[in-house]
């Protein structure tokens, strides 16, 4: 891995006894004072060619006089950290993912052959769906929870396990899309045309079934039961959050918690399972392990609140679909739910179901009114606080970096 | 929607009415001036709007309710039959509901799986003049468990007040098979509490074929003879 920026948490924050281990003893007492000495963060770099930080180098951009030398270094490093953010420059996921981006080749190779190998048909569908236009958000992320886990063994390298992982991780998730896209019967994901759309229910249905299958027949290879439990409860939660969801349509009196439960079910479930998953495979304690999970949770959570803000905010051009689609159907999301505590109309637009004309537009009004956008605004910053302080055990590096990312791109897709 | 009361030869009549022609001609009398056809083409514009709106149960947009309740006063005021209570042979029988202002939507729809897994069918009385009661069966169909249809009814009394209100009393209910009462036992409460009659009801329009009536909820129902079989 060639060396690459991160940012360390300020004073507050703290570099933890896992940090300490990882870096010499000797350099563990200079960020130590360092961090007495400093308010902002700094900026680092590692060069990691051996994978374990044996030199540790600083950035510096302006220079700056004081006293100590690596004390000016360091505060060097925390001047270039402000200006970025000051000037507020937008992360795009590929700068965010490149720590792992050959990872994700040899995944994208292997998922076409898996997916394919077996029948033409479901070849060509799997063409359809691994082909460009998916994130890989989540085998990212995958990724990122095995490598930054592994750097706590001293490891540079990431087990079969681990890709095994995201490979499974992967399937469940477009598995599940295949079959969404035939339940909301859409036309459109990704850009591209739906399964369904172009090969018909039964191929999306039966390509979905086949996936789930797959992944469950290459969750249960990995044998490590811990691993096996915790994936097949995934599949297990997104029906119930998909079941969840249709009993409480238009039902005004869900409360937030019932909607993180069911966000939890459709969205952290998967995110928080593999997560976890990854740092099992990668040995490590079983705090560090909750920890991860902790994080994929909250990240899910994060992830799903700005999804539904998002069905509010942006028009329809941006989302293929007209705004408010969630509440047309009856789905009440947080920002619904924020409002319905302001906006007594609100209420009774829900309950005829939008019959009328312009009732719907209306209600959209009403949610933005109501501030509800913004205290959703709030609860995924709370969320996404959440996760980054789950990252506190992992070591410093491009992997926990890139994770810590993750979690302002997720947020920033609101803007 | 006045109804208007003859101050003479109605009132007399015993409520136990015979199917006496001179009952018929007495209501006949006492109508505002109507002709066959007005009245065939008024009944035929409420069954256009009618169209597709399937009894009103799931919402209706307002301008069409609007226009249907406007056309359905305009019905009543062309009543021929003002004080439906002596004219209880007329009432008798089986009738189907055609329109109501009753609706199902928001949560209660989804809580009672009208809208996903369960239909609603026929909507139909029995009003019994002997033992003046009224019979409502509201029939369900699932389209799981192979096309199973069944149904919830409830029974109720009803007690003559005047020439066009009756009290209605609430006496029991059934839900058949078994199979649907294991769907609605949940939100029995529920379901009783849309379809559950008590209370009082005005007959405001009232013939051979056709009757509306209001009740004490401010709905209103528009039903149609169904021929004896």
């Amino acid at each position: 891995m060639t060396s690459t920026a991160f940012c360390a948490r300020g004073s507050d924050a703290g570099l933890g006894y896992q940090q300490r281990r990882a870096i010499d003893h000797r350099r563990s007492a200079k960020c130590w004072s360092r961090r007495r000495v400093v308010a902002e963060g700094a900026t680092i770099s590692f060069t990691a060619d051996s994978g374990s930080p044996t030199s540790l180098s600083v950035n510096t951009s302006s220079p700056i006089p004081a006293g100590d030398a690596t004390n000016s270094r360091f505060l060097n490093g925390v001047a270039s950290y402000v200006q970025r953010r000051e000037r507020r420059e937008k992360l795009s996921l590929n700068e965010i993912i490149e720590p792992v981006s050959s990872d994700l080749d040899a995944l994208n190779q292997n998922l076409q052959s898996i997916v394919g190998v077996q029948n033409p048909l479901l070849m060509s569908a799997a063409e359809q769906i691994f082909g460009a236009g998916g994130k890989r958000m989540r085998p990212a992320i995958v990724f990122l929870v095995s490598r930054a886990t592994m750097q706590l063994a001293r490891l540079n390298t990431i087990h079969l396990q681990h890709r095994r992982l995201a490979e499974i991780t992967e399937m469940i998730h477009t598995a599940s899309l295949i079959h969404d896209d035939v339940l909301d019967e859409s036309d459109v994901r990704r850009g591209k045309e739906t399964v369904h759309q172009l090969y018909g229910t039964r191929i999306a249905v039966l390509a979905g079934d086949f996936m789930f299958a797959q992944s469950s027949w290459y969750l249960a290879n990995l044998d490590n039961l811990e691993v096996i439990k915790l994936i097949s409860q995934v599949i297990k939660d997104f029906a119930s959050g998909e079941i969840q969801q249709a009993s409480s349509l238009f039902d005004s009196d869900i409360t937030l918690d019932n909607y993180l439960d069911k966000s939890y079910y459709k969205t952290a479930s998967l995110i928080a399972a593999s997560t976890r998953s990854a740092a099992i495979f990668s040995g490590a304690d079983p705090s560090v392990c909750d920890k991860m999970f902790d994080y994929g949770k909250y990240l899910g959570l994060a992830f799903q609140i700005v999804d539904d803000i998002l069905d509010f905010t942006q028009s329809t051009a941006q989302l293929g679909k007209p705004a408010g689609s969630d509440l047309a159907k009856g789905n009440l999301t947080a920002p619904a739910l924020f409002a319905l505590d302001k906006e007594p109309e609100l209420r009774k637009l829900i309950d005829s179901e939008f019959t009328d004309e312009g009732s719907l537009e209306s209600a959209v009004q009403l949610v933005k009114r109501g501030g509800g956008i913004d205290r959703a605004m709030e609860l995924a910053k709370q969320k996404a606080e959440l996760a980054i302080q789950a990252l506190e055990c992992l070591p410093v590096g491009a992997a926990r970096s890139s994770l810590e990312k993750m979690v302002e791109y997720v947020l920033e897709r609101v803007f | 929607m006045a109804a208007a009361i003859n101050a003479g030869a109605c009132w007399a009549w015993p409520s136990r009415c015979c199917n006496s022609i001179s009952t018929r001609l007495a209501c006949k009398e006492e109508s505002l001036a109507l002709t066959a056809p007005e009245l065939r083409d008024l009944k035929s514009s409420i069954k256009d709007n009618l169209k597709g709106i399937n009894r009103g149960i799931f919402g209706v947009q307002t301008p069409k309710k609007i226009a249907i309740e406007e056309l359905i006063m305009e019905l009543e005021r062309l009543n021929p039959c003002p004080n439906p209570m002596e004219n209880l042979p007329k009432l008798d029988g089986n009738w189907q509901l055609l329109y109501s202002t009753i609706s199902i939507l928001g949560s209660k729809r989804t809580k009672l799986g009208l809208r996903d897994f369960i239909s609603l069918g026929d909507f139909t009385q029995t009003i019994d003049i002997a033992k003046m009661k009224a019979v409502n069966t509201i029939e369900f169909t699932v389209p799981a468990f192979s096309m199973f249809r069944g149904s919830l009814t409830i029974t109720a009394s009803y007690r003559i007040t005047s020439p066009t209100h009756v009290d209605i009393t609430y006496e029991s209910s059934t839900i058949v098979p078994n199979q649907l009462m294991n769907l609605f036992e949940k939100n029995y409460d529920l379901l009783l509490g849309i379809f559950n009659p008590a209370g009082w009801l005005e007959i405001t329009y009232l013939d051979e074929s056709w009757r509306v009536g209001r009740d004490d909820k401010e709905n209103i129902f528009l039903l149609e003879k169904l021929p004896s079989s």
